[in-house]
């Protein structure tokens, strides 16, 4: 199985090699002989599942890690890129997924944090600093008070000012680990020009993406990692999703999406005119038993808050939630749990999990109540409902005293969503549950996401990814800044009639 | 920055991107309007219950009495925006005192060999805070609480326990000396503050600073040698805490063992009323020197109007958590 890259047909025009590239950590081998080639000037997509290599391959690329064996090649000399300022210096640069941006210093001062041009006596020229992050990201057609404070950007802009950083640095090669995966509509369309505005200017880009959709629009060709091995790189017309999913996880995936269910008829939640100040306006609808209801919308429109609204983690100024008929004073997510709603966050590490406890102590976290007598928790009952947590819901894990943060994202998914079933809710609402977590964990999920429902239980499902939604939901409710504006029926919806919706134009 | 202000106000635009260039509008960034704000209410509070205390002769004074937090307030601010906070300051004040009049014992010739001691006690100092905290990864609280019990224990020894020591006429210009109109001290507080407020905006180690402070490790990746910026910023605390030392040498003509107690806490106070995170990453000079205005008013007042140092005590206390709960909710939107 290892092939040479040099029979990939880019002798002349590669601008990276990276040969039997093996990296080990204490417990594990990340990854194995792994290869990996670029043609300069080309979009080349990296995937593969949660696990598979993908970020440590990167990191080794980006000079964060050394790896044990292997050479690189980098724009024809062997390179040994030992600390990130080296990679940067030969043209390497890379966008984590979770910025590197500082958020208390503006947006000059973060492209050239680390390389400030000096001016007079050495202090740093701010003007020159200025002037040029200014041409930067006007370059890419994007329009940034350069003196604007980081914090106070959108996701999206904080993504060009990365990238602007990365200009900055003269970067032949540019890696992008999971860009998009906060941005949405135009925010992505914006994105991809500005990627192929940079190929133009030869620029070389690896793109790493859990949504195989895109990179059959913006890829050339995409190398699949498994598993810590290297499994084949094809040029992007040559091949299909599901050839491109069966090499990532070796089985055909047919399905994604489990079978509808049949909602029941009782309504199990209704919202009438929430309304929060500059972020809800009025939303009123309802949630039947068994159903799926996924919300749909931009980022910002309000999806998240609408969520936390509902389950007591922000205020209201006025309107009124029932469960099951009867009206429900939630003032805090401890009302909102004792009246059996649940809500599994949108970002499991600040919200979700508690990652230096164990899977145990995680998922027990908020049922204490049921699992202690006279203030001491019954360790034995709470074991028994972890394991048996643990099985339903197939989490892997070494066992139940296993950190939180040792597991893979569909893993700790997985333990956000045992930690409220112990409870058996009537609402559940899921703010983005499949985010980061790779295509086979996915699959799991929506299976269990499937099985909740079954239960009795009314589901609520915010999602930016318009498959998911249009593959799960039973309806599909759209908001658009604070309002909702369209509900669909989910097994006749298009993703134009929702992208349409969400962006507030006429239905 | 719309393109017709450009156009209409040519002037009053270049001078704003001037101002924005210098970083002096980043005081907007830094909420300090808590510390002006009490500070403004305190000055009207002592100017109405005591005919003393807007005389000019009190009103050096207090601005004598702030010259000696200013000083040590400095190198903290610095220290807490880089993370690096630092409790061992209040003992190095009493060592650098001692250590001035310990060894100069009111003769000139005494001087030059009390400069090269504190030096080394600085160098000491802040070479083993910032190593420890820098390399050993050492949590600054914990490791300057140490270095604070052994600087103490190191001044107790030297003393033997009780004030020594005088400092010559010409170092005693440092406290009582004028600048012309102002006071010594005065204008030197203002022009080292100055400096700081450049350093910080401008050059490259102040830029450091704020990134160690806000996420290290980022800091790291992006190339900053974040060892070498901790170490420096330990050694700054310690200078600025020497600086204290000597200024109040020269104010008491004594060496006293127990001089720099409070002083590790007040400067902390002063640093966070004055707006810096107490998290690091963001702050502001100006508004330590609110802080540290506030305090020195404060204690005058109290003093003015003979209220009992216990209840002192109390009053400052109050005044930090009503600053910092105000600062907290602003920062955690």
């Amino acid at each position: 199985m290892t092939q040479s890259v040099r029979e990939m047909t880019c002798v002349n025009d590669c601008i990276l090699q990276m040969e039997r590239i093996t990296k080990r950590f204490p417990g594990v081998v990340a990854l194995s002989e792994v290869s990996l080639a670029c043609r300069k000037g080309e979009v080349h997509a990296l995937v593969g599942e949660n696990g598979a290599g993908k970020s440590t391959l990167v990191k080794i690329l980006s000079g964060a890690y050394l790896p044990d064996d292997g050479q690189i090649v980098f724009k024809g000399r062997e390179v040994e890129l030992d600390s990130p300022r080296r990679a940067q210096q030969l043209g390497i640069a890379i966008i984590m997924q979770e910025f590197n941006l500082l958020p208390y210093l503006t947006v000059q001062e973060n492209v050239f944090l680390g390389r400030e041009p000096r001016g007079w006596l050495g202090f740093i020229d701010t003007r020159e600093a200025a002037q040029r992050s200014r041409e930067l990201l006007h370059a890419m057609s994007v329009d940034i008070d350069v003196f604007e404070l980081v914090d106070r950007l959108s996701v999206a802009q904080r993504q060009f000012v990365e990238i602007a950083k990365a200009l900055s640095l003269g970067a032949d090669l540019l890696i992008m680990d999971e860009p998009s995966a906060t941005l949405t509509g135009h925010e992505l369309e914006y994105l991809f020009r500005v990627i192929n505005g940079l190929k133009e200017r030869g620029v070389t880009i690896i793109y790493i993406s859990h949504r195989l959709d895109e990179i059959f629009g913006i890829a050339d060709r995409v190398t699949v990692l498994k598993d810590g091995k290297y499994m084949g790189t094809r040029d992007v017309r040559d091949v299909t999703k599901s050839q491109l999913i069966r090499m990532m996880v070796g089985r055909e995936m047919g399905e994604a999406f489990p079978a509808r269910g049949t909602p029941a008829g009782e309504i199990v939640l209704k919202v009438r005119g929430l309304t929060r100040k500059g972020v809800l306006h009025s939303v009123s609808f309802e949630v039947r038993a068994k159903e799926i209801v996924g919300l749909a919308g931009l980022v910002g429109s309000g999806r998240t808050e609408l969520a936390r609204a509902i389950f007591g983690a922000d205020p209201i100024d006025s309107g009124q939630v029932e469960l099951q008929g009867k009206a429900v004073e939630i003032k805090r997510p401890h009302d909102a749990v004792e009246a059996g709603i649940v809500l599994v966050p949108e970002d499991r590490k600040l919200e979700g999990l508690v990652d230096i406890l164990s899977v145990r102590e995680n998922i027990g976290l908020p049922n204490l109540g049921l699992l202690q007598r006279w203030g001491f928790v019954r360790s034995r009952q709470e074991a028994a409902h972890v394991q048996e947590k643990i099985q339903q819901l197939d989490i892997r894990t070494y066992g139940p005293d296993q950190l939180a943060l040792n597991l893979s994202g569909g893993n700790q998914q997985k333990v956000v969503l045992g930690k409220w079933l112990v409870s058996a809710p009537k609402l559940i609402i899921l703010d983005e549950p499949t985010r980061g977590i790779d295509v086979g964990a996915k699959a799991e999920i929506y299976r269990l996401m499937r099985q909740l429902a079954e239960t009795g239980a009314a589901v609520l499902m915010i999602s930016s990814e318009l498959p998911e939604i249009l593959g799960m939901a039973d309806r599909i409710l759209v908001m658009h800044e604070g309002r909702l504006v369209a509900e669909f029926e989910g097994a006749r919806a298009t993703e134009e009639e929702i992208l349409t919706a969400a962006t507030g134009s006429a239905v | 920055m719309s393109q017709s202000f450009e156009e209409d106000r040519p002037q009053a635009a270049g001078l704003l991107l001037a101002a924005r260039l210098s970083g002096f509008t980043r005081l907007e960034y830094v909420s300090q309007y808590a510390v002006w704000f009490l500070l403004v209410v305190v000055i009207l509070v002592g100017a109405v219950a005591s005919p003393h205390f807007l005389t000019p002769n009190n009103i050096f004074n207090v601005m004598r009495q702030a010259a000696a937090l200013a000083f040590v307030s400095l190198g903290q601010t610095f220290a807490i925006m880089a993370d690096c906070v630092d409790i061992s300051v209040g003992s190095m004040i009493s060592l650098t005192q001692c250590l001035a009049a310990g060894t100069m014992n009111g003769q000139a010739a005494g001087i030059l060999p009390a400069l090269g001691l504190i030096a080394g006690a600085v160098a000491a100092n802040g070479l083993a805070n910032g190593l420890a905290v820098a390399k050993r990864k050492g949590n600054p609280f914990i490791v300057t609480l140490g270095s604070m019990a052994v600087v103490q224990g190191v001044v107790l020894l030297y003393t033997g326990g009780s004030p020594l020591g005088s400092v010559p006429d010409g170092v005693r210009q440092l406290a009582e000396g004028y600048v012309g109109p102002a006071p010594f001290p005065v204008v030197l507080v203002v022009v080292l503050f100055l400096l700081a407020h450049v350093a910080l905006r401008r050059t490259r180690y102040g830029r450091y600073v704020l990134a160690v402070g806000g996420n290290e490790e980022i800091a790291r990746l992006s190339g900053i040698r974040t060892a070498r910026i901790k170490v420096a910023t330990y050694l700054l605390s310690s200078a600025a805490a020497a600086l204290t030392g000597i200024f109040l040498a020269a104010r008491m003509n004594i060496g006293d063992p127990l001089v720099g107690v409070g002083f590790d806490l007040d400067s902390i106070a002063a640093v966070v009323i004055g707006g810096t995170d107490i998290a690091g990453g963001r702050g502001s000079i100006v508004g330590t020197m609110g802080g540290v205005l506030l305090y020195a008013v404060l204690n005058n007042l109290m003093n003015v109007l003979n209220v009992s140092p216990f209840y002192q005590i109390v009053a400052k206390g109050a005044v930090m958590v009503i600053a910092i709960s105000v600062y907290q909710l602003r920062y955690s939107r």
